[in-house]
């Protein structure tokens, strides 16, 4: 069974009445994460039911930057303390209103930020793929508009296949 | 003449290890392995110690806490890095928070591999780590009697020919960091 | 009102394993307040993604602790294999859940001979650790490694344990179970354990709670949040799996907690090992991670509620892998934990958290 999730984006704004709302419904923040995109910093919260489980809700603030300010969210959930100083040290998001701040030497790093540092090779990959995916979807369009209407019925939809449906186990039966 | 070696006491420091090591130093220590059986205690206080187990690589938090370890340390004492993360970073050696191996800190007498470390290897390796301190601690008692001899008469003692030259000779092999690595046995 | 002063406890102790610093802020020989400080083990191996493609990042994850070893290169496989859609076959799945649960076994037990050494009984942690030994030993005979396995990736296992060495794993469990059984009996019963545990360090089932505490640090407290009750991966296969809680909230009851827990993951390891059939371990996944591509997983761990997130972008090197570990939630139980001990109780008290540093500094 896959774990049920859900993605929903929101403002830096939302980020205390989400966690107001959520601890009201009685769930709790299971953690706080930072990721270096293209667009900025992505800071992702996780929220989950105390008794039962109806899923992880994700609420994400897109596309902020190093030295941006975000409200603590340690006055409804203090166990997120080690997360908010985590996201000051790794990636410079300046957390306010902490309950339990650390002022920068929770980790003490020899660098600044390191998370935010992307090595020259990921982005070469990542430049490189975006192109290969880029050729690929004009392909596509360009087959799909050489094929006539009729021919269009013959033949099964090309969608490109993600690499996961081709590692089906054949072997596996239902009911085991 | 007594000599260390027949009841070395360990001080165990984790420095950045992930546990995998420290828990075998542990298991060494615990009758599965049990070295406890040679007179081995494990204890807390840098000045009952003989032998500095290190386990996990060096970052900027903790080369200072080694450091201090170490200088309290009585002479002589001999450093065991346990583990290949102890020994030069192992799988971590390019993550940023991560120095090195435990040489960028304090000199190393015996480099033990594995990931983690075997016991039997730890054993092997803490073997030889007994053999060089038997060494300095005879090189300290030799310094130690000639430098009453020149005390007491006032001349300073002219060692013989051949007196002189074992002393060259153990002076060479007793480079200050004496490296001696023990291959994974078979 | 008493002199108030402050004494640094760690990152060297002898009675931890790890080195993690607290302030204690006492007055007289009570602890008012403590302040910890970590960052003595961060690596940031969670750059490491960079470097190591997804199919090679299972040996730096399972790095990560080398007690819940096993656990985080489960919790990653399966994160990456709930990504690409990836179905893992029915004998993998069992023989994960085993080796999880005897790598609980191992785990409780190691802790148990801490707790035991900690609190004095030195001959007990011996004992306990020699019993520790038998599950090591079913660790190399199966897997080849006695901490670090390495058996998981991503699609199955490396290889397949054949049914002679199964059956072999099949009688030294039920042997264990009998030798520690009589072991259980000087933890829960004896007078001088009780003296030391019962009544120190209480948290209520509200403060557990608010303070989101997870494992068997806040079951406790009577607080149900074990994960393999919610069926994800392998565990939708158990028959039968009731929670272990404790109302006390002490110490005590979290020895309790573990004690217990130890013969639930015989038993079901035993049952994963019984009901287990012919078929193949693994599946080949090749192919990038498509682009945007995002999974959340949840494991339970020794310690409690572990969280793997991972993010794909279109190439063979993941965008970026968060592991949230059941130690780093507990940090803020451990504060409150301690606030109001006596000072020879501090190391009563953080052991029964069972902190795992490197799994929280990462």
């Amino acid at each position: 069974m896959t774990v049920k999730q859900n993605y929903h984006s929101i403002d830096v704004s939302q980020i205390l009445t989400t966690a107001q709302k959520e601890k009201d419904e009685g769930r709790r923040c299971i953690q706080i994460c930072c990721t270096t995109t293209d667009d900025g910093i992505d800071v992702m919260y996780s929220y989950r039911d105390f008794n039962g489980f109806s899923g992880v809700e994700n609420f994400v603030v897109h596309g902020l930057s190093k030295g941006d300010e975000i409200p603590s969210i340690q006055e409804f959930f203090p166990s997120q303390f080690p997360f908010e100083n985590e996201a000051h040290d790794l990636f410079g998001i300046n957390v306010t209103n902490m309950k339990l701040d650390f002022e920068g030497n929770f980790y003490k790093l020899g660098e600044d930020a390191p998370m935010t540092v992307i090595s020259t090779e990921q982005l070469k990959r990542k430049e490189r793929a975006k192109k290969i995916a880029a050729a690929m979807k004009a392909k596509q369009q360009k087959q799909n508009a050489q094929q006539s209407p009729v021919a269009k019925k013959e033949t099964s939809s090309p969608t490109q296949q993600s690499p996961g449906t081709n590692n089906k186990s054949s072997s596996e039966k239902k009911g085991e | 003449m007594s000599k260390p070696s027949k009841s070395p006491w360990v001080i165990h420091y984790d420095a950045s290890s992930c546990n995998g090591c420290d828990i075998e130093v542990l298991s060494a220590l615990t009758p599965g392995f049990d070295l406890e059986r040679f007179g081995v205690i494990n204890t807390g206080d840098p000045k009952h110690a003989d032998v500095f187990l290190v386990t996990g690589g060096v970052n900027t938090q903790n080369i200072s806490v080694i450091q201090q370890i170490y200088d309290q340390m009585l002479e002589p004492k001999v450093v065991i890095a346990c583990g290949a993360c102890a020994c030069s970073g192992g799988v971590f050696h390019s993550c940023y928070n991560l120095i090195g191996g435990v040489d960028k800190a304090i000199p190393v007498d015996v480099y033990v591999p594995g990931c983690a470390v075997h016991p039997t290897q730890l054993i092997d390796g803490f073997i030889k780590g007994l053999e060089i301190l038997d060494k300095k601690a005879a090189l300290m008692s030799s310094k130690k009697k000639n430098k009453q001899i020149s005390q007491s008469s006032g001349v300073q003692a002219i060692p013989s020919p051949e007196a002189a030259e074992h002393k060259e000779n153990s002076l060479n092999q007793e480079t200050p960091v004496q490296k001696e690595e023990t291959k994974r046995g078979a | 009102m008493g002199k108030r002063s402050v004494i640094p406890f760690g990152p060297q102790h002898p009675v931890l394993p790890e080195p993690v610093h607290l302030d204690l802020a006492v007055e007289d020989e009570k602890v008012v307040k403590a302040i910890p400080q970590i960052g003595f083990i961060h690596r940031g191996l969670e750059k490491l993604t960079e470097t190591h493609d997804y199919q090679n990042y299972v040996y730096v994850a399972e790095r990560i602790c080398g007690i819940c070893s096993f656990g985080h290169s489960l919790g990653y496989c399966e994160t990456i294999e709930q990504m690409m859609d990836v179905d893992v076959p029915m004998r993998a799945q069992k023989i994960r859940v085993m080796l999880h649960e005897i790598s609980r076994i191992q785990s409780h037990l190691l802790w148990l001979g801490l707790t035991a050494d900690a609190f004095g009984f030195e001959s007990l942690f011996m004992h306990v650790w020699r019993l520790r030994e038998n599950v090591l030993d079913i660790f190399e005979m199966t897997t080849g490694g006695r901490v670090i396995l390495s058996i998981n990736k991503v699609g199955g296992l490396v290889r397949d344990i054949s049914d002679d060495v199964l059956s072999q794993v099949e009688s030294k469990l039920v042997s264990l179970k009998d030798e520690y059984q009589q072991i259980e009996k000087t933890f829960l019963s004896n007078s001088s354990v009780k003296s030391r545990t019962v009544g120190v360090g209480v948290i209520s089932h509200d403060q557990a709670e608010n303070l989101g505490m997870v494992g068997p640090f806040a079951r406790a407290s009577h607080v149900n949040n074990d994960v393999r009750c919610l069926g994800i991966g392998g565990y939708r296969l158990l028959s039968d799996f009731v929670p272990i809680l404790d109302t006390t909230g002490d110490c005590y009851g979290r020895i309790r907690v573990r004690c217990k827990e130890v013969v639930q993951s015989i038993d079901i390891a035993l049952e994963m090992i019984r009901s287990l059939s012919s078929g193949s371990v693994s599946v080949d996944v090749k192919g990038p991670i498509p682009d945007g591509a995002q999974a959340v997983n949840l494991l339970e761990q020794p310690r409690g509620e572990c969280f793997y997130y991972s993010l794909g972008n279109g190439t063979q090197y993941l965008e970026r892998m968060r592991m949230r570990t059941p130690s780093s939630e507990n940090l803020a139980g451990m504060v409150a934990a301690l606030q109001g001990c006596d000072l020879a109780d501090v190391n009563m008290i953080i052991l029964t958290i069972d902190p795992c540093i490197s799994c929280t500094e990462r």
